[in-house]
Formats: structure tokens, sequence, C-alpha cells
């Protein structure tokens, strides 16, 4: 398969990358390449142009500070994977990153690809909105910060706006994370994940708790009745099963090659009440 | 010297392994042009109009072509093994008949350009009904894939041996089941491809081809184009995988060498990996309604399978006897005196079935050895040993089974018993016991197999196929300094054969292994061969590298004869050097006969100068490979997921030439039988479309998937001078049911019944969760 | 579009379409036949090289992001166009079939070695998921890799 014709752009620089996207019709950026060069070679996708922002400097850094931590676009899927800094601070990104394809297309995707990418088998997603993550975004008005709610839109869609990047995201932190993907094979893309983040309130009680499901007929399906059943408990095993059920209840799965949505929605209900189960057990540890 | 049983390294890889493998993607002729197809995207339609202007206005498009224009200017294909067969062109010209035709075709400088023209073909569609599922196309009513037979049912096949229906009439016990075999794909890693090379003003054609057997192909297509034989050429280099899917010639590739024809210009054609999913062969595809007449000791009495094979919408090379070969190898290594097998045969919009290593044979040993592994878990037998109650017993062989297929040598049970100790079955079961308490659920499978192989003699039952050779072919040609080239008709996709052939010849040569270049997969220099499938390899082929090695050292032994002035007869070989009975002392080295062979310079014109001979081997009869396996899985009974924790299996193919060779013949089985047992499946949704059609929904088992395999083998030579059996496909038989026997142990206290693979972990789920 | 390149050492200047993939590039445009395509969605791996250290399917890869980078393929393995130990490894171990998925297998483990030099089955299985074979059932290949072909091992 060969993509069809289009012209290529390399962008030195953010501000170069933005006005060319907003200038050119039909153009659309380029970071690692994992999803859209394999639309491309399908043909699913035309662009006149493809904007290369791979090599804009300064978006590829992991930084931290007392509650957050940030990692730049242009963060390879394996530097998060492999990061002793992710595993520590955001053990939930640090699965959800090394749940990604393999690791060749690790070694190239980005974290803002897999993002601006709003695939709903894509894993960062629901990492992103179940820590309640923020992502920076940058077009041609400037800086902005989206909540993580905000962001997508639906399938292969989201709230940037034409020629608006992800620059960055800002997690907060928690060693309370735990992502669980259910893939058939190495090679399958992936059936359903639960991504969950918790946070304590120092006195053996959960203050904040963030689940999101992959896979689901959106985006990173965040299940609202789930974490208010887990916040203010400590995750005692019949919460845990009544918080699992409710994120199942969450999720619109849609039935297709790779299960019906009855099983789909019971796998939730299983892989929601390990991601729950483990994040606890680390943010006891942690 | 003996290089025979020798774990020598393979002659293949040095050239592979720095990247200078030759396959035909790898190949730049001059002004060569690329092609791209067209292909239907409905099951079942009528073509109203193609419109070829978009590609044809495409700079850089060369030409364009499609069937609606071309189709009377094309041949007919027929096919190899029928005497009738759907009518099939190269591109089809009023109706395509599944998802996937080829339709029209695009030829362009350059590969992009090619599929840029292909997209701007326009065809109209009127879609017709269609029929996909095989029971339903032999309902009355259904629509029809060829309206001209008035019916979707190609065949029956009906063979009652013994006395069945008594034999269920006063069985204790009858165990029933549907079983289902699903349709699989081969997907060797490297995708069909063709380059056809006209030369217009001598009317010789090459073709370079991916493909598993020359000779016959060439033969195939002189006789569809109505060509000299002898003006062409087929070449198949370095083959990236076949599994039987690369027998054929296919419509595309009769398309692209008709294009190459038409034009005078070499096109080439490499197909992609969508394409290999719906316009490659698929493989198996079959439902038993299976059933084993039962004695309270648990002895079989008899064997019922009425069965349907659906064949897709036309017939490739093997396509109508792929299904033929499980009735007879219904009954495995297990002595069933009786046995009511009926076979119906099924048209549908879908691409073909072909063979597809174990074809046949592995649709076989799923039924048998499903329906044994019920049969003692409802007759409350132990399944190890419910399966030496019925096994073929040492001292019954030579055993004649129902089928009149007579197995030789081999101990079955005592192969299934190594089996049971390597995998450990004792502590297994206690295992078992143990995670049950902690609700883990752990189960261990067994099943055996014997394979059909050697496939095949010309005359036999088996070899039915019009300008199909059950020979194959060697030339043995020494140098003057002693070296050996040997010409083998075997083509391999990667079986090695380049070096067993090498290790057969040094043997008898008595020279060593480094000296000896093995060469094939040319028609031009190679004697006409049947090429690589069905197990042959060694026992087809190693067997004519043995013969014309023994005529080489036979003239080599005239030679030695005149150069030591005694009588042929009088002269022995030994380790390199001739000499005469009796006098050791009077020697020559093979190097110094070599020579003489070529220039006669020390006896004279006594003998026919040179040195090399050719030998045509047709097996005698068919062979068999048999053995155990055994899986230990773990299911998640909360996802449905599987996960192999030990598999082992015990092998005899006879003699094993080249160890290393042998173990990654099985090794490689068993990771296809890995996939057909969890993961494989090539789907049609209701439109007759292909949602399994990449590698990421059709799910071929990776390192992470196939556990480290436990191999042991014990070794009853064949009745034939090399002692081989056969080994290509061994693996892919009985690991399947091992496997599934292994997850219906695992969730025996669920009742749940495993009725059919791929156990993926939805379906594992759904049936332990009936709605 | 130009594209420049370094490739097992060498420097070459290409000038190709802009939508050319990394991987045809190699194998027509630079005659580097080793590398090859065996499926269309990123699955299989045949393609795989080192693109400035980290293996890489090239055909997920523009040429334009090849640009000015270091590419190292099956070609490159060997000093002077002899086998090196991996490969050689791959020989031993009858590490191939057909050979048509190796050039990516070898290209994997090497990044997997130089990162890695010992690794554990489970990590070497790992590092090669996104490989497949259709051949070997993959125990010859990780035996390979296990075997310590570079030496590092050694004490």
């Amino acid at each position: 398969m060969r993509p069809p014709d289009f012209a290529f752009h390399t962008s030195p620089t953010l501000e170069d990358a933005v006005s060319v996207l907003a200038s050119e019709n039909g153009s659309m950026a380029l970071a690692g390449g994992q999803s859209l060069i394999p639309m491309l070679r399908f043909r699913l996708v035309r662009p006149s142009v493809v904007v290369d922002i791979g090599r804009i400097e300064g978006l590829d850094t992991i930084e931290s500070s007392e509650d957050i931590l940030e990692i730049g676009a242009l963060v390879t899927t394996n530097r998060v994977a492999q990061s002793s800094e992710v595993r520590a601070l955001s053990p939930l990104w640090a699965d959800a990153a090394s749940a990604i394809a393999d690791p060749l297309v690790r070694n190239l995707g980005t974290v803002g690809g897999n993002l601006a990418h709003a695939d709903p088998l894509n894993d960062l997603p629901a990492a992103l909105v179940a820590a309640r993550g923020r992502v920076v975004a940058e077009g041609a008005n400037g800086t902005r910060v989206i909540e993580s709610d905000d962001l997508f839109a639906g399938p292969f869609e989201t709230s940037l706006r034409r020629a608006e990047l992800i620059t960055g995201i800002r997690l907060p932190r928690s060693s309370a994370g735990a992502y669980e993907k259910m893939k058939r094979a190495a090679a399958d893309y992936g059936v359903a994940g639960v991504a969950v983040q918790i946070t304590g309130n120092g006195s053996g009680r959960i203050a904040v708790a963030g689940i999101a499901v992959t896979g689901g007929e959106e985006v990173a399906t965040r299940a609202r009745e789930a974490e208010t059943l887990l916040v203010g408990s400590d995750a005692d095993p019949s919460t845990i099963a009544r918080a699992a059920a409710a994120t199942a209840a969450a999720a619109r799965m849609p039935g297709d090659e790779r299960g019906s949505p009855r099983y789909k929605s019971e796998l939730v209900k299983v892989l929601a009440g390990r991601a729950i189960r483990r994040a606890m057990e680390r943010g006891a540890a942690g | 010297m003996t290089s025979i049983g020798a774990r020598l390294p393979r002659k293949e890889d040095p050239r592979i392994l720095a990247g200078k493998g030759r396959y035909v993607d790898d190949l730049t002729v001059p002004h060569m042009v690329h092609a791209s197809f067209v292909r239907s995207p409905f099951a079942h339609a009528d073509i109203t109009s193609v419109d070829l202007a978009g590609a044809r206005e495409t700079p850089g498009v060369v030409a364009s072509y499609s069937g609606s224009e071309s189709a009377a200017g094309m041949p007919l294909i027929p096919t190899a093994a029928a005497d009738w067969a759907p009518p099939r062109t190269p591109l089809t010209g009023d109706r395509v008949l599944y998802v996937g035709e080829p339709v029209a075709m695009v030829l362009a400088s350059d590969p992009r350009t090619a599929v840029n023209g292909a997209e701007r073909v326009d065809v109209d569609y009127e879609p017709l009904p269609h029929v996909l599922d095989p029971w339903e196309a032999l309902s009355p009513g259904a629509p029809l894939v060829h309206p001209d037979r008035g019916t979707n049912k190609i065949g029956e096949i009906h063979k009652v041996i013994g006395d069945p229906d008594d034999a269920f009439a006063r069985a204790h016990h009858v165990v029933s089941r549907r079983l289902t075999v699903q349709r699989i794909s081969a997907s060797p890693m490297e995708p069909r491809a063709i380059l056809a090379v006209p030369e217009p003003s001598t009317g010789h054609l090459t073709v370079w081809l991916s493909c598993q057997g020359p000779h016959t192909l060439r033969t195939w297509l002189a006789h569809i184009f109505e060509l000299d034989e002898s003006k062409l050429r087929i070449v198949a280099p370095d083959v990236g995988g076949g599994f039987g899917s690369k027998l054929n010639l296919y419509s595309d590739e009769l398309a692209v060498i008709w294009a190459a024809l038409e034009l005078g210009v070499p096109v080439k054609w490499v197909e992609t990996r969508t394409e290999n999913f719906t316009a490659g062969v698929h493989a198996r595809d079959q439902i038993h309604d299976a059933e084993l007449a039962l004695d309270s000791r648990g002895k079989i009495l008899a064997l019922r399978s009425h069965f349907v094979g659906d064949l897709g919408a036309y017939f490739h090379f093997f396509t109508p006897v792929v299904p033929d070969l499980t009735i007879d190898t219904l009954t495995g290594n297990y002595d069933i005196p009786s046995v009511d097998i009926k076979l119906e045969k099924v048209f549908t919009n879908k691409m073909s079935i072909e063979a597809l290593r174990g074809s046949g044979r592995a649709e076989a040993t799923f039924v048998q050895e499903r329906l044994i592994e019920e049969a003692a878990r409802e007759l409350g037998i132990d399944p190890v040993e419910m399966r030496l109650r019925n096994l073929v017993a040492p001292d019954q062989l030579p055993y004649r089974t129902p089928f009149g297929l007579t197995y030789t040598g081999g101990d079955y049970p005592a192969l299934l018993e190594r089996a049971a100790e390597l995998v450990g079955y004792q502590a297994v079961r206690t295992r078992q016991a143990e995670a049950r308490k902690v609700g883990r659920h752990i189960g261990v499978g067994f099943a055996t197999y014997n394979l059909l192989c050697g496939f095949s003699p010309s005359g036999h039952d088996w070899n039915p196929m019009k300008f199909f050779p059950g020979h194959e072919s060697t030339l043995i040609r020494v140098d003057p300094q002693g070296k050996a080239v040997v010409y083998s008709g075997l083509c391999p996709q990667g079986q090695g054969s380049d070096t067993v052939v090498a290790q057969i010849v040094a043997d008898q040569l008595q020279i060593p292994f480094d000296h000896i270049t093995v060469t094939h997969g040319d028609t031009e220099t190679i004697p006409f061969g049947g090429g690589t499938h069905g197990s042959r390899g060694a026992v087809v082929g190693g067997h004519a590298a043995l013969v014309a090695a023994e005529r080489v050292v036979e003239k080599a032994r005239q030679v030695a004869a005149a150069m030591l002035e005694a009588a042929a007869q009088d002269i022995a070989y030994e380790d390199g050097v001739f000499t005469v009975v009796g006098s050791p002392e009077t020697a020559v080295s093979w190097h110094e006969v070599a020579e003489e062979a070529h220039f006669l310079k020390r006896c004279g014109p006594m003998f026919e100068p040179g040195l090399e001979a050719t030998a045509f081997y047709d097996p005698p009869d068919v062979n068999f490979a048999f053995g155990a396996n055994a899986a230990v899985v773990e299911v998640d009974t909360e996802t449905g997921k599987v996960k192999i924790l030990d598999f082992v299996s015990v092998d005899d193919y006879g003699v094993g030439i080249n160890p290393g060779i042998v173990d990654g013949q099985i090794h490689g089985g068993i990771a296809q039988g890995i996939g057909q047992a969890l993961y494989e499946q090539v789907s049609h949704d209701e439109s007759g479309q292909v949602p399994s059609a990449s590698f990421s929904a059709y799910l071929l088992p990776s390192a992470m998937e196939v556990p480290r395999l436990t191999l042991d083998n014990m070794v009853s030579p064949s009745d034939t001078p090399l002692g081989v059996r056969g080994v290509g496909e061994s693996g892919t038989l009985a690991s399947p049911p091992a496997i599934a026997n292994a997850v219906a142990d695992a969730l025996a206290p669920f009742g749940v019944r495993i009725d059919r693979t791929p156990l993926r972990p939805d379906v594992v789920w759904e049936l332990m969760h009936p709605e | 579009m130009k594209v420049s390149v370094v490739v097992n050492g060498a420097g070459h200047v290409v000038d190709c379409h802009p939508s050319t993939l990394l991987v045809h590039l190699l194998r027509e445009e630079l005659q580097l036949t080793g590398t090859h395509v065996g499926c269309d969605t990123s699955s299989c791996g045949a393609c795989t090289v080192i693109l400035d250290g980290a293996a890489v399917k090239s055909c997920t890869v523009l040429a334009g992001q090849a640009d000015g980078r270091e590419i190292e393929t099956v070609e490159g393995l060997g000093p002077d166009g002899r086998l090196g130990p991996l490969q050689r490894a791959f020989a031993e171990h009858f590490a191939l079939q057909c050979g048509f998925c190796t050039s990516g297998f070898l290209m994997a483990a090497t990044a997997l070695l130089r990162e890695n030099p010992e690794p554990s089955e489970s990590e070497v299985r790992k590092a090669l998921e996104g490989n497949l074979c259709r051949c070997t059932g993959y125990q010859h290949i990780v035996d390979a890799v296990l075997s310590d072909p570079t030496g590092s091992g050694q004490p």
C-alpha cells in the first residue's frame, strides 16, 4: 500500500508549523507518524501537505514539579514507558504507554500524536482523562490549556482548533494509578482498557478518583458514577465491585470482530476491578 | 563420514542473513512496469460498466484493462483436480463472485502511479443476493453461485465401511458433536509476487514467481496460454513462505502474464497484505456432525461424520480435493473398524479454500481428537487411558485402515505415553486441583496425529490431479575438481531442503558437505520436478537426490575401474577413495576420478566422458509420520483469555536428516497450530466483506504467544532407503485439538463445550456465559 | 524532494516523491532490498531498521522524516560484507527458514542487545513482539538472541 500524493513540509519551529497548517487547506500535522502513516497507506486521508512537526525543539522533555508531571508532546511513547520518573510519579501513564502497540511503534509514536489522533482504541486518552490531566495547545491565537474532559469530541475528533497543536500535557502526580488492557495477541490493536488514578485524603480514604475506558464508542469514556462510588471509601472489595460494575455501565462498547457488546462490557468490569485494586496496592506501597 | 543426522548449518543462511536474499520484489529489469488491481467490493454482483478513462488519463499509466473489455480475449483457467471447473478468467468480465475478485488492472511506470491509476477506475455494480453459509447454500432457494449448475452442491462422497449402523445400534454409549474448523489463511510473510518478462523477438517468456513448484506451473501456463513449454521459463527465487498457498496460478498472476504478453514489456506485481487476505486462497472451513459409537470400556466401535466443506466460489488447483483428504484420515492412529463418512462440497461467495500445511488432515485430527476427548469425559475414563485403549498397537502393524491405507512402523501408544511423561501429567493434575481451590483454571490436553505425507505416487489415489507429477527430480553434476552441483526439483520456501539434499548427497559421494552446491526453482536448469508441498521434501525429493547420487557413484566406479585396470564390480568406494577389493594399495581418489572422468588423459576412451546423473524418483507409496502432543493451558475465566503454559510434542518422523531443520519444522507447525487453536480466523461479515484482512485483525501468534516448546522424538525408520517419513506438516495436526482439549479440561467444572476454534477470549467467555 | 540520509555509514542524497516511505526509499532508490515489506498495517516488522539508534518500522516512516538521519539496515550489520555475531548466531541456532522476516528480527534484536546486552528470555520476547515470523515458531530466534552473540556476558 502506498500513500497518495502530497507535499511534505518540515517545520523547524512551532510558529512555522502553526502558520503552515493555518494557511494550507487540507494540511495535516505529522508527529511520529504511527497513526497517520497507516491511514495514509490505506488512503483513508488525503492531505495536501504533510507538516512534519517532529523536529520542533523543546517539546520532548519530561519534567516534574511538586504536584505535576509534565510531558512534552513529542516525547515518544517508549520513553514514557521506560522513564523511571514517569513510573514513580504516574504509574498509570507508564502502564498505558507500555500497552501501546509494540516497542518498534513506540520508538516513533508520540504522546501528542496518540492523543490528537483520538482513536477510541488508543490508550493514552483514557490515561489522560483518568489522571485529570490537562493538555497545553498552541495555535494561531496563542497558548491555551484544555482540560482532559474537554479534549475529545468524538472518535477521531478533538476540540483542537485548526492549526492548533498539542505541545505538552500536565498530569497530577499520583502513585496510585494503573492501566489494565486486554489484547488478544501482541499484534492486536486491543479490545478494551481501563485507566484508574486515585488520590488519597491522607487518612485511608479516597479523595479523588479518575476512571476512564478505552475501546468504547466514545474516546476515553469517563466513568463518573464509578468515581463517585470510590470517593470517600477505603476501596473495600464491595465498593470496588460496585465501581467496576459502574465503569462497565458507563461505557458503551461496540460489537465487532473483537467481541460482542455483552462480552466487552463484562471485560471492562473485570479490567476496572483489576485496575482499581492495582492502583490501591501501588498507592499503599507508594 | 556421515552427514545424515548431523546438525549442519544451513546452506541457505549466509546470503539471506546478509540481506542478500533475492525475493521476487527485489528484482528489477529494464522497462519494467508495475501492476495494480481493481477488485470487487461485493460478494456477488453484476458488473454493469467499467470506465478506465480516469486511469488512462493518469500521467505515468501505461495501460489499463478491464475484464469486461478484455475477458473475451483472455483464456479460461482450468483446475488441476477435476474435469469441470467454474469458468474463471484472469480479470472477471460480467459478474463478481467474491470480495477481492480482480475486475481491472492498471499498469504504470512505478507502483505509486499504478495505485493512483487504479483508484481512478470507475466500476458500476448491480449487487446480487449472495450466500456465505454452507448450510444455507445447500438449502432450496439459496442464491446460486454458479446458476448454470442449478445447485451450489459441488459433489458428495459417502463411504460406509464395516457395519457402522450396527455398531451405533448396539453401542453402550454414543458421543455426538457438531465440530467446526474455521477458515484460516496461510499468511506467508512474503505475499505473492510475480515478474513476467516477455521476449517478443523470440516468443520466449520468463516468469519470476513466488511459488512452490515451477515445473507444474510451466505446464499449466503453456496449457492456458497455448504456448510452447520450451519457450517458457519459470523461476522461483527465494520464496518467503508458501505453506500451500503458492501452489497455484491465480487469476491476478495470470492477468499480469497476459498483460506482459499483450504489451511485450516486463510486468511486475507484488500483492499487498490486504489483497493476500481477500484474493489469496483460504483453507480449512469444514463443519462436521460427528459421532463415536463406544462400548462400555471406551473402545471405539464406529465413527460417523457427515460434514460439509465450504470451498468458496472457484476452484484453485487443489480446492475440490482438499476435503477428500479429510475422509480417509479421519480415523488417525485409532483402530476403528467401522466408519460412515459423508462429505458434501459446497460453493459459496467467498475466495477458494486450498491446500494449507496439514490440509485435510488437520481437520480430521481435530474432529477425531475432540470426539475422543469428549467420549473419555462422558465415560469417566482418563483421556490418556482412553486413547491407549484405542490406538493401533505395535503388534497390529502393519495395520490396514478401513480406508485401505497401510501403516507400518511406529509405536503410537509409546509416543503418547512419552508426551504424558514429559508434560508431567500426574503433576499437572495435582497442580490443576490445587489451582482450582484458589479459583484458577488450568487444563491439560492431549492429541495424537498420523500425517499422511510424501505426496504422492503418480498413479496413487492421492494424485488424481492432471499435470501434477508425483515424482521428484535431481540432477547431480560433478566438476573436474570433484565438487558437485545438485539441481533439485524441490522448490523450498524456507524448508532448508538445499541443506538436506546436500547432506544426502554428501554421504553418497563421500565428499565434504562444503563441496556441494544445491540449486532449485528454475525450469531452465532443473529437471522436471514436483516442487515442495505435502511433506515430500525429504521422502520424495531426498530419494531423488539419493538415487542420482548412487548413479554418480556408479559412474565414478566405472571410471575408477578403468583407472585401476579392474572390473567395476571389484571396485570398493570408501572414505572418498576407490580401491580394488583385496588390494587396498591400488587406489584412486574421488578427485582423481572426477578429473579423469572429464579429460580421459590416463585411460583414454574407455568410458563415456562426464560425471553426472539424473534421477526421477516416483515413490512407491505415500508415507506416514506420527506423534503425540500435550498442552497445558490456563484460562482466565473472567476475561476468557487462554495462555499456554507448556507444550510438548513427541514425534516420529523416521530418520531425521538435520535435527536443527527438523525441530524448526515442528516448532513452526506448532506455532501455526497455536494460531488456528486460539487466534486466527478469516471472517466474513454479512455482506461478505473480510474484516479480518490485516495482521491487526487476523492475529498471527508472536513470540509472546508461542511458548517455549518441548520436543522429543522416537525413530521408526520408514520402508524407504533413507528411512525418512515426513515432517513439514507434523506440527499443525495435533496442536489445535491438544490445545482445545486442554481448554475443555480447564473449563470442565463449568460444563462448557468446546466445539470450534479459534478459542479467542470473547469466544471462550461467551461459551461460559450463554445468553 | 531531496532527502539526505546516511545509510550504513554512507551518505546519500535521494530525489524522491514526498509520499515515499522510508522502506521504499531504501529498497527502490538505494537498492537495499534486504529490508522487506510484509504488511500494510505496521504489524509484521519485516521492514525494521535502526533509525538514529532506535529500531523502527520503516514502512511507517516518511522519507522526509528520515532526512538528515542515520539509518542502519541488515546490509550494514556485518563488517565488510561478512556476517556479524548476531547473524552468525542466527545461523547456528537455525533461527531462519524462509528468511523474509529475518532482517527485521536482526535489527530489532540488535537494538535490544545494544541497550540490554544480557536480556532475559522474557525481555527478548517482549522486544520482538512487533516482529512476526510464520516459519520458525520463534524458539530458535529467541535462542539465538539469548546466546550472547556479542560475548558481552563473558567474564
